[in-house]
């Protein structure tokens, strides 16, 4: 069941009203959310209901031998259990094929024919999502950072929450917990933040990305040496801008529907192609997974040790190498990672060199050499993050650099989307907030017309279907 | 630090009046909003509805879906969504000039 769905709005309709009307009944409450979000979870292949149970009770269970009563070696040996569990399920799941037949080639290489065990595995969505939400739960019991729940229907509801369940955002236990045992809140200013985001999810996903994917990103990444120069650079910029408002309009609904079901959560996307570095970038983009890698993999790279300078470039690079890695057992993820990792490493390293003195240039030229590198790290590195297969992505770059004459897919209209997307991140982060509070006052009957319209507008103006959102497949 | 997960009951009576009131306000703004597609988009719910799985009582909305389709056609108001459909799709064939 995809967001920008008929039935999606129809299950959304209902639940919204049960959730209010159980308002006062707590566990009555949570339970009716609990079971929407399995019915939920259930559209995509219902047996893997039976998955997210068992991450959600191997979990609980974990949580529940990490009290502050147990002895320190016990607590350490059953988090490491955990989190290794969490890992086991997640890479059976992602990385069982690629490990065959990476072994398969190594075995033929090596002039050993086997028949290794094949199997069909299908890739459960929004696995990532719920396992880090474990992994961050037991951690962060392990850490002292959070107390065990002791209900397991606090511990489900928070692993299968539908608005994040398939998509992120990963929402930090120490973030959600709490908010199960208050009396649900809708003030007016949740209320309109929620409908605006929603409106500018549903515009980004269905009319913007779906323009950029199905018109230019598509077709010029299938084939690209049957395309000019002028079009694969639109392409490249096009996928860029296309992951972006794909995967952020995902999480303003994300957000949006939560805030409606009387729960917040954090910001996911704050402008990123706005960034003057490549390490802003990655404050800026897919929060809430940069926070997790830098606070379960990074620091777990780091140790309790300080770090000298070299050592802190190589947990970096490692950390976005394995990233990339998270996104799909490929090469061609590996390298995008390797780009970033390199690109983090290179700025720091040219930061602790040229210091520029106070005054001595205007600050307007520095920040946009610092975009112009962003922005262009980004989007070449996205090539690989797109292409099918390494081959394809080293065409792409190679007829990108080599000119070939026309232009046919990157029209007036896709100039416009890209450019359109880029220079929205210059406006002030609080831009939403503020038209959400221009609606607050707005007697009911217009702003019912006015959320209809944009939907109504946003229904008519996009391109025929629905594409699944991008980050579904992780 | 180690949060804690005491259950708060809302105190003020306020803020729960306050609830209840954005509540009723979220779903008549979804209730215009449906009024307002089901009258001007009335060839997606048709879709829609088609796409569900085939039984007695689907058929019948399949049936009620294509009649209320028609009487939007009829009134005219089905007209809107296909004339900005159109107009988009004019914006999006533009090409660079010559």
């Amino acid at each position: 069941m995809l967001f920008p769905t008929f039935e999606f709005g129809l299950f959304f309709l209902v639940i919204y009203a049960v959730n209010w009307w159980l308002r006062d009944e707590m566990p009555a409450r949570k339970l009716i959310l609990l079971a929407a979000s399995y019915f939920f979870y259930a559209q995509w292949d219902w047996r893997f209901m039976g998955l997210l149970a068992i991450s959600s009770a191997m979990n609980y269970a974990a949580g529940m031998w990490l009290g502050p009563e147990v002895r320190p070696s016990v607590r350490k040996l059953v988090a490491t259990l955990a989190v290794i569990a969490n890992l086991v399920i997640l890479g059976f799941f992602k990385y069982y094929g690629f490990f065959i037949d990476s072994l398969t080639d190594l075995l033929l290489a090596l002039g050993i024919q086997r028949d290794l065990p094949v199997l069909e595995i299908i890739l459960p969505v929004g696995i990532s999502f719920f396992t880090f939400q474990g992994i961050s739960y037991v951690v962060d019991i392990y850490r002292d950072q959070i107390k065990p729940v002791r209900s397991p229907l606090d511990l489900f509801l928070y692993i299968s929450f539908f608005p994040q369940l398939v998509a992120g955002p990963i929402v930090r236990a120490s973030h959600f917990l709490p908010q199960l045992n208050k009396n649900p809140q809708l003030d007016p200013m949740s209320l309109a933040y929620g409908l605006v985001l929603i409106v500018v999810g549903l515009f980004k996903k269905t009319v913007l990305a779906h323009y950029l994917a199905v018109g230019l990103v598509d077709p010029v990444f299938l084939e690209p040496s049957e395309y000019s120069t002028l079009d694969l650079i639109g392409a490249h910029y096009g996928y860029a801008v296309q992951v972006y408002l794909d995967f952020s309009a995902y999480t303003d609904i994300a957000i949006g529907v939560a805030a409606l079901l009387g729960f917040h959560f954090k910001k996911n996307f704050d402008r990123p192609f706005g960034a003057t570095s490549c390490a802003q970038l990655w404050q800026r983009w897919h929060i809430s997974l940069s926070t997790f890698l830098r606070d379960y993999l990074y620091r777990w790279l780091r140790g309790d040790k300080r770090e000298g300078r070299w050592m802190s470039y190589r947990n970096i690079f490692l950390t976005m190498v394995l990233g990339g890695l998270w996104h799909g057992a490929a090469w061609t993820f590996i390298i995008w990672g390797a780009i970033h990792g390199a690109a983090l490493v290179v700025e720091r390293q040219f930061k602790s060199m040229v210091k520029i003195p106070k005054g001595a240039v205007h600050w307007f030229w520095p920040a946009l050499c610092g975009w112009f590198f962003t922005f262009h790290v980004f989007t070449l590195a996205v090539i690989y993050f797109r292409a099918s297969s390494l081959e394809i992505a080293n065409e792409y770059i190679r007829s990108m650099f080599s000119w070939t004459p026309g232009i046919e897919l990157f029209t007036p209209l896709m100039l416009a989307i890209v450019a359109g997307s880029v220079a929205v991140q210059f406006l002030p982060g609080d831009t939403l907030e503020r038209m959400a509070k221009k609606l607050i006052a707005m007697p009911v009957v217009l702003l019912g017309l006015l959320f209809g319209a944009c939907l109504l507008v946003i229904e008519a103006i996009g391109p025929e279907g629905v594409a699944p959102f991008i980050y579904y497949q992780f | 630090m180690t949060k804690q997960y005491d259950i708060e009951r809302d105190g003020s009576e306020e803020q729960r009046s306050q609830t209840v009131a954005m509540a009723v306000r979220g779903l008549q703004i979804f209730l215009i909003t449906a009024a307002i597609l089901l009258v001007f988009n009335s060839a997606k719910l048709r879709s829609a509805v088609r796409d569900f799985p085939a039984n007695a009582v689907t058929d019948r909305m399949v049936l009620a879906a294509d009649q209320w389709h028609a009487w939007m056609e009829a009134a005219g108001a089905a007209k809107v969504a296909e004339t900005l459909h159109q107009a988009m799709l004019d914006i999006r064939d533009t090409q660079w000039p010559e």
